[in-house]
């Protein structure tokens, strides 16, 4: 497992992975087991969601969403807000150890006086965040599959597969934001700043959008737009909106190369 | 060609910090097989220095070649051949002294682990610890074994026994002999005299970034500057002291005197002999006097 950066970097996740994991796989779990009493009180969850202010309900469940069909419910309780929130902090950690995390601890010095390129070190860090990002979001789907199952929920696979895609290409862009001002700049405060910024920005201005007629047009702006906003079981997996995710984490991690690659490295 | 060609050379290599710090208009020519001291007080230069011939940064002005190859351009092929130890060194807390250097020598593709034995032993390293458990010297000799395990063409030592015990410090000093003589050249940074003169061919001064002088270490010995402290019984005119040949006055008080001595100490310690000496030590001057006695007056046309 040391055998290079990228091993190394994969070494070094495990014990904290497995916390992660245990901790990420216990809400959707819960909220699988927690699906057919919900169901029962079905009228008064609804009424209780009606009488809250449109602001609310916009942020935390979905416009128009049905609480209490097994899409709304999870929509609602796990892709929303909680699903994102847990992942995107995984991989926002995740991202700013690689490059900046190392530079602040003063090994990157050492390292690079090693037969290693600055590219390859690069791409090899990328991708201990790549598969760490990965990592949680397939246990955080395995938990879900398994919650609705033991649950009895009705919800497809295929469905949930999507919106976990989803979810899984949403915080894989807020971590290469993450890493990529890291990279750059060899701030571990400044890729969290950026980072932070972009992921909370991104779910106010998606959720206030519709409501503020002078955001209106930002809400383009916002990843989470991209993502499906509060309801990416409804919304499904949609090429455009891939393509959009894609596109930023490829436009953050091409831009932070070229400047990682020519500036002085500290440590 | 590239054989024959300098292990360090530079062409007026700078890399401008703010205020003038950092290195300016650096020209040197480290030969094959040599032990080159880069001397210089803290601040001077000397790491900014090393660090752009590591490619860690970029010079503002001027270039380098190391063993032959173009710093920038064939950087990995140079780090390849080299082996470095930073000034301030870090390492993986929780990885131990085995395990870091098994990482270091994969990113090497290899190294002969009876090598690695046969260092960690001479320098008594405990491999079995966590860095984070290490005490300052212990991880400074792990950094050791990380720079010299690959037996590489050309070591590249910042500050290479600050930190170290005496004893690891002679172990080390007989690694540098060691590596000479296998063909391998080194260039170490002091801001130590002595210990530059004791395992240095040449020595480099540099002060406020820039080359002040590169000389010889053995002309050097013989042009060594010491200071003199004296106490005497009674009262004694200084000034029949400082007119000796080498000796100035840097002090007076009372019964004792303060003299620095450049070169040879025979006429002092005779004419000492004349009077009743209480106490009498002899030490090496600091970095600063060294400048002042060899290019206090000539700091002007020097560079």
């Amino acid at each position: 497992m040391l055998r290079n950066v990228f091993l190394k970097g994969l070494r070094d996740l495990r014990r904290s992975f497995l916390f992660w994991a245990l901790g990420t796989a216990i809400l959707p779990i819960w909220l699988g087991l927690m699906y057919p009493s919900v169901k029962k009180s079905a009228g008064v969850m609804q009424d209780y969601l009606d009488n809250m202010p449109e602001a609310f309900t916009n942020m935390f469940v979905g416009e128009g969403g049905d609480f209490t069909s097994p899409m709304g419910f999870i929509d609602a309780e796990l892709f929303s807000f909680m699903g994102p929130i847990v992942l995107i902090v995984f991989g926002i950690a995740l991202a700013v150890r690689q490059i900046a995390g190392e530079e602040e601890r003063g090994t990157l010095g050492l390292l690079l006086s090693y037969p290693v390129s600055r590219g390859r070190l690069f791409f090899e860090k990328l991708g201990v965040t790549i598969a760490g990002v990965a990592g949680i979001s397939v246990v955080t789907f395995a938990a879900l599959v398994l919650g609705v199952r033991l649950g009895g929920a009705d919800l497809g696979f295929g469905t949930m597969a999507a919106a976990m895609t989803s979810l899984f290409l949403l915080t894989l862009v807020v971590a290469a934001i993450a890493f990529a001002v890291g990279a750059a700049t060899g701030s571990r405060g400044a890729a969290m700043g950026v980072a932070t910024v972009a992921a909370a920005g991104s779910y106010l201005l998606n959720a206030l959008a519709p409501l503020v007629e002078s955001l209106e047009p930002l809400q383009k702006a916002s990843l989470f737009y991209y993502y499906g906003g509060t309801q990416p079981l409804r919304e499904g997996l949609q090429a455009g909106n891939v393509a959009v995710l894609l596109g930023v984490a490829l436009i953050a991690v091409a831009v932070s190369y070229a400047l990682f690659a020519r500036r002085d490295v500290r440590g | 060609m590239a054989d024959m060609a300098g292990v360090i050379e530079t062409e007026g290599l700078s890399k401008r910090y703010a205020g003038d710090r950092g290195i300016l208009g650096l020209d040197l020519d480290v030969e094959r097989g040599e032990v080159f001291g880069f001397l210089g007080p803290n601040g001077a230069g000397k790491t900014t220095t090393i660090r752009l011939l590591l490619d860690l940064i970029r010079p503002t002005a001027g270039s380098a070649r190391v063993l032959g190859l173009d710093s920038r351009r064939d950087s990995v092929a140079i780090r390849r051949r080299c082996g470095y130890l930073p000034g301030e060194l870090s390492l993986y807390g929780r990885l131990t002294g085995e395990e870091t250097l098994r990482y270091f020598a994969g990113l090497r593709g290899g190294v002969d682990w009876a090598v690695v034995r046969d260092f960690a032993e001479r320098l008594d390293c405990d491999l079995t610890r966590r860095n984070a458990d290490l005490s300052s010297g212990n991880k400074r000799k792990l950094g050791l074994l990380q720079a010299f395990m690959h037996r590489p063409e050309l070591l590249i030592l910042d500050e290479p026994t600050s930190g170290l015990d005496p004893l690891v410090q002679r172990e080390f000093y007989g690694m540098v002999r060691e590596a000479q003589a296998a063909g391998q050249s080194v260039f170490l940074s002091s801001h130590v005299l002595p210990e530059v003169q004791r395992i240095c061919d040449r020595v480099a001064f540099i002060r406020e970034a820039r080359l002040v002088a590169v000389e010889n270490v053995a002309d050097l010995v013989g042009r060594a500057v010491r200071e003199v402290e004296v106490v005497f019984a009674g009262a004694v005119s200084p000034e029949a002291f400082a007119a000796l040949p080498g000796v100035t006055l840097a002090e007076e008080n009372g019964a004792g005197l303060r003299l620095t001595v450049a070169g040879p100490m025979d006429a002092l310690v005779k004419a000492l002999a004349a009077h009743e000496v209480v106490s009498l030590t002899s030490r090496e001057p600091d970095l600063e006097d060294v400048f002042m006695t060899f290019y206090g007056e000539r700091s002007g046309d020097a560079a």
